[in-house]
């Protein structure tokens, strides 16, 4: 599998969190094929930035899964639209 | 201003303006996720925006020696920031390849060509004064050249005066050689 840098990651990770709804930081560590401290480092980081947010589960009682704002959603949109010219680049 | 310079203003002009737009929305989105060669490719595409303000500017001054530096400005600013994309696709890029491409940058650059012909003349020079004087030069070339593409990273700017300085010294002290031969003679 290739190498994937950083914003490679986070589009992916972005994108997963948006096809879910919410998601728990395990299951999206699955699906994104990422070790749970890398994910969750991430996850910090673009929750401190106000593009994530946090909310108590409905299936499981105590625990809490993440959700897009609207300023992360508003991020994933540019990503989408900037990632063919940096793919152009060869940086994606 | 005939049409056809009035022409190449507007374009710069366009290009300046979409070549600043793109700067922005990546510099706005290595803000937001600090990946580090997002701001690379920012300020490519900044270096290019201005490098075209300057061609606008070398049409639009009427001042020869001051329209001159403004166009000559403006390929440096592009050779720059095409230097800066390479540093960015290398930061990137897991490809060897690209490795290759900074030293083809660097042996196009005036300076370099200036390092490479004197460095030639050294190597031919006979006189251990001549030599020295020479190989000064040309190590003043190499940092000249080196250091217009170190600019944007700050350390440039010393390396500039720098290589300028040792040039200037250098070259007084061959002078006051060559005089005293002339003088003998």
């Amino acid at each position: 599998m290739k190498k994937r840098n950083r914003l490679e990651l986070v589009l992916e990770m972005l994108e997963v969190i948006n096809e879910e709804g919410e998601i728990n930081p395990t299951k999206l560590s699955l699906k994104v094929n990422l070790s749970y401290d890398r994910v969750k480092r991430i996850l910090n980081e673009l929750a401190e930035k106000g593009l994530l947010m946090t909310v108590p589960s409905d299936e499981r009682k105590g625990s809490v899964v993440i959700a897009l704002t609207p300023k992360g959603a508003n991020l994933l949109r540019e990503l989408r639209r900037l990632k063919s010219l940096l793919e152009d680049y060869g940086l994606l | 201003m005939d049409a056809y310079q009035l022409l190449l203003v507007a374009l710069n002009a366009v290009c300046s303006a979409l070549f600043f737009y793109i700067s922005f929305k990546f510099l706005t989105l290595y803000l937001r996720i600090k990946v580090g060669y997002v701001v690379l490719f920012s300020m490519t595409f900044a270096m290019l925006a201005t490098g075209h303000v300057a061609s606008s500017l070398s049409v639009l001054v009427p001042e020869p020696r001051l329209s001159l530096t403004l166009y000559t400005l403006s390929s440096s600013l592009a050779s720059s920031g095409f230097f800066v994309l390479l540093c960015s696709i290398l930061y990137a890029s897991k490809e060897r390849v690209f490795a290759l491409v900074p030293p083809l940058i660097l042996i196009v650059l005036p300076d370099m060509v200036a390092f490479m012909l004197s460095l030639l003349v050294t190597i031919l020079a006979r006189g251990r004064y001549l030599k020295g004087y020479l190989a000064v030069l040309s190590l003043a070339y190499l940092v000249r050249g080196l250091s217009s593409l170190l600019i944007p990273l700050g350390i440039g700017v010393y390396m500039l005066l720098a290589s300028e300085l040792s040039k200037m010294l250098v070259t007084l002290l061959f002078a006051v050689y060559h005089l005293g031969k002339v003088i003998k003679a």
